[in-house]
């Protein structure tokens, strides 16, 4: 009996359609998760070919590559790509932050690897290596829960954000809510974690940063409830393209814009609202028992929300992923990071610049003058619906 | 001079403590050129200093002191056009005279609730009555006239330098920078108080009749100054200590001598 050998293109097919899938998650394309789907065809097609290898005309290797299973893979490794991309785009940030904020105190910042760059991947491995002590007295499940739940919880907002068309985990009808949700819930878990560490300047720092993000949700909310008035759904992608097709919602919104950055940075607890933080006057404030891996991971987590917090901006205010007179560009997801980036390069410029408010006083400005200054913004949005302008 | 630079108000704003290093600096590389060391001088001498000044050290010393003036113009409008620092300090932790009288403040903290004392005027040593200087004294008694006081004190040392190196060059080239001093003195005790950046320090010295000090108190300014904070930050907020405690400029190291 002469014995045949399948070849490996049985197994692997070159899909050029990916959304002939019958299990296709999306409704439009999906560029990740084409591309997830390529890489799994590849991975997977070279797996079963090795085992059909050993064991011919198994079921194994054709369950690999069926449908199904494409599927639940591909959904895999898209998970990991979305995830990556984030991970080194909060790295880049928080590299822009190390040398312009050198920059503006007259000196270089990081300068080793790479203009700077590796230096940050360098302290994350440094801060993941070193001991992972718990204090004796803290209350250990609430301890380690609130902190996982922390930085899940951000990163989780993190990976919701698209980055253009094509670039999307879910298109959500009520996108924008959504994010602005699970980025309300942050302010829950560092409260109890700041209490559950057993120390006074935890839970004083953990109440500081609870009362400040709650008071600044409310000009936030106002202001998202805004935009959707503006451009008639909460959905991203129509936010997006309604303001290619009008104009920026940075011109009708001017106070809306200034409001919602210094919200922002309010939220992304950044100088100068770091009063959970406070590092001169509280060590380190509501995590100060955290060591190790899990601060490094909170410091991380702290970068997410701050790009998170960009990422809205740039969508509500500066037109996404579009450009003004192209529309979609060739690389729109490119264009979304340059500008994403930009607003950030302008929350370090305050950094820089100002001292750290007092929280009584932070209170009063979220409540006095920003509050109103949103429901100002309120008004003049809805002028100009009336009025038919938009 | 060794008052120049220090950051007397230690709110978080990182970009001024880097301006105010840099202009330190500036002034620990003049001890350099005098004596070799930065900050560890060892430079006073009983009876005179260690050694004389180096070539053209007066045209270093005003260079520097004109430097530092300029720098502190900019620092100022900085600090007091962020009204985020003004409305830190202003009606923060309010003393009275009396108040601080009673519980024994000195140096700049004390001059800034109204006070008007200053040993270097009213009690001179060391030639302070050869120069020429105003003493500021503010009777708001918040945190913001003792920063103000502090302000005020760096521009008088800039101006008693300057008057205290022409007077240098006046003496000449020849001039001895150290006086031949016994080494053994007589059985008795000394006391003497100076006025530190930080306060009213004093010395009390006791003698008998051979060359090693039978008793040597040092009582630096901080030794009561600290004491002062509880009542300094009785009625203010948490996020108001930074601000107050750092109107005492208290270094703990100087408190247990």
């Amino acid at each position: 009996m002469v014995y045949t050998y399948d070849s490996i293109l049985n197994f692997i097919n070159f899909h050029t359609d990916v959304m002939s899938n019958a299990y296709y998650p999306f409704e439009n394309f999906n560029l990740p998760y084409a591309v997830s789907y390529g890489l799994w065809e590849i991975i997977g097609g070279a797996i079963a070919w090795l085992i059909n290898l050993i064991f011919p005309g198994n079921c194994v290797s054709e369950w690999l590559v069926s449908d199904g299973a494409s599927t639940l893979f591909a959904l895999i490794i898209f998970m990991l790509i979305v995830f990556i991309v984030v991970f080194v785009v909060t790295l880049i940030s928080l590299w822009m932050e190390r040398k312009f904020l050198g920059r503006m105190m007259d000196r270089r910042g990081t300068m080793v690897g790479m203009k700077g760059f590796l230096q940050c991947v360098a302290d994350g491995l440094k801060t993941f290596m070193k001991e992972n002590t718990i204090p004796g007295k803290v209350d250990r499940m609430t301890y380690m829960w609130t902190v996982s739940l922390v930085i899940g919880v951000s990163v989780l907002v993190c990976c919701m954000v698209p980055l253009s068309g094509r670039w999307y985990v879910v298109d959500y009808d009520t996108g924008l809510l959504i994010i602005m949700a699970f980025f309300a819930l942050a302010p829950f878990f560092i409260l109890v974690s700041g209490w559950a560490q057993n120390n006074k300047y935890s839970l004083i720092g953990g109440m500081r940063a609870a009362e400040l993000m709650i008071s600044y949700e409310v000009p936030m909310l106002i202001m998202i409830a805004t935009t959707a008035l503006l451009a008639g759904s909460f959905n991203i992608g129509d936010i997006v393209y309604a303001q290619n097709d009008t104009v920026w919602y940075l011109i009708p919104q001017i106070i809306g814009f200034i409001t919602f950055f210094f919200c922002a940075t309010a939220e992304s607890e950044r100088l100068p609202f770091d009063i959970a933080e406070a590092e001169a006057e509280l060590v380190e404030g509501w995590q100060t028992e955290y060591a190790g891996m899990k601060w490094g991971l909170i410091m991380l987590a702290d970068y997410f929300r701050g790009y998170v917090a960009c990422a809205m901006v740039t969508i509500m205010y500066l037109g996404g992923w579009t450009l003004p007179f192209i529309g979609d560009g060739p690389i729109p997801e490119i264009v979304f990071l340059l500008k994403t980036w930009f607003v950030f390069f302008l929350m370090i410029l305050v950094r820089a610049a100002l001292a750290r408010v007092r929280p009584d006083q932070i209170l009063n400005i979220g409540w006095k003058v920003f509050m109103p200054l949103s429901v100002i913004n309120l008004a003049v949005v809805l002028l100009l619906k009336v009025g038919g302008v938009f | 001079m060794t008052g120049f630079g220090k950051s007397e108000v230690s709110l978080p704003t990182k970009k001024i403590t880097v301006e105010i290093r840099s202009l330190n600096s500036k002034q620990l590389d003049l001890n350099v050129k005098l004596c070799g060391a930065r900050m560890t001088t060892n430079f006073p001498r009983i009876g005179g200093v260690r050694n004389d000044v180096t070539e053209l050290f007066d045209r270093d010393i005003i260079r520097t002191v004109d430097r530092f003036e300029k720098a502190m113009w900019d620092i100022i409008d900085l600090m007091d056009e962020s009204s985020i620092i003004v409305s830190r300090m202003k009606g923060v932790s309010y003393l009275t005279r009396e108040q601080c009288a009673n519980i024994g403040m000195t140096g700049p903290a004390m001059r800034g609730c109204g006070v008007d004392f200053d040993i270097r005027r009213d009690d001179p040593y060391d030639n302070y009555d050869k120069v020429d200087f105003e003493v500021p004294v503010l009777t708001e008694g918040d945190s913001y006239a003792r920063y103000m006081i502090r302000i005020e004190e760096m521009f008088q040392s800039c101006d008693i330098i300057r008057q205290a190196v022409q007077k240098i060059r006046a003496l000449g080239k020849n001039a001895p920078y150290r006086l031949k001093t016994p080494t053994k003195v007589p059985a008795g005790s000394a006391f003497m108080r100076m006025e530190d950046p930080r306060g009213e320090s004093l010395m009390y010295l006791v003698s008998d009749g051979t060359d090693k000090p039978y008793r040597l108190k040092v009582r630096s300014p901080i030794f009561t100054n600290v004491s002062t904070s509880k009542v300094m930050c009785q009625g203010c907020r948490i996020a108001d200590v930074p601000a107050i405690l750092a109107q005492i400029d208290m270094c703990l190291g100087e408190t247990d001598r």
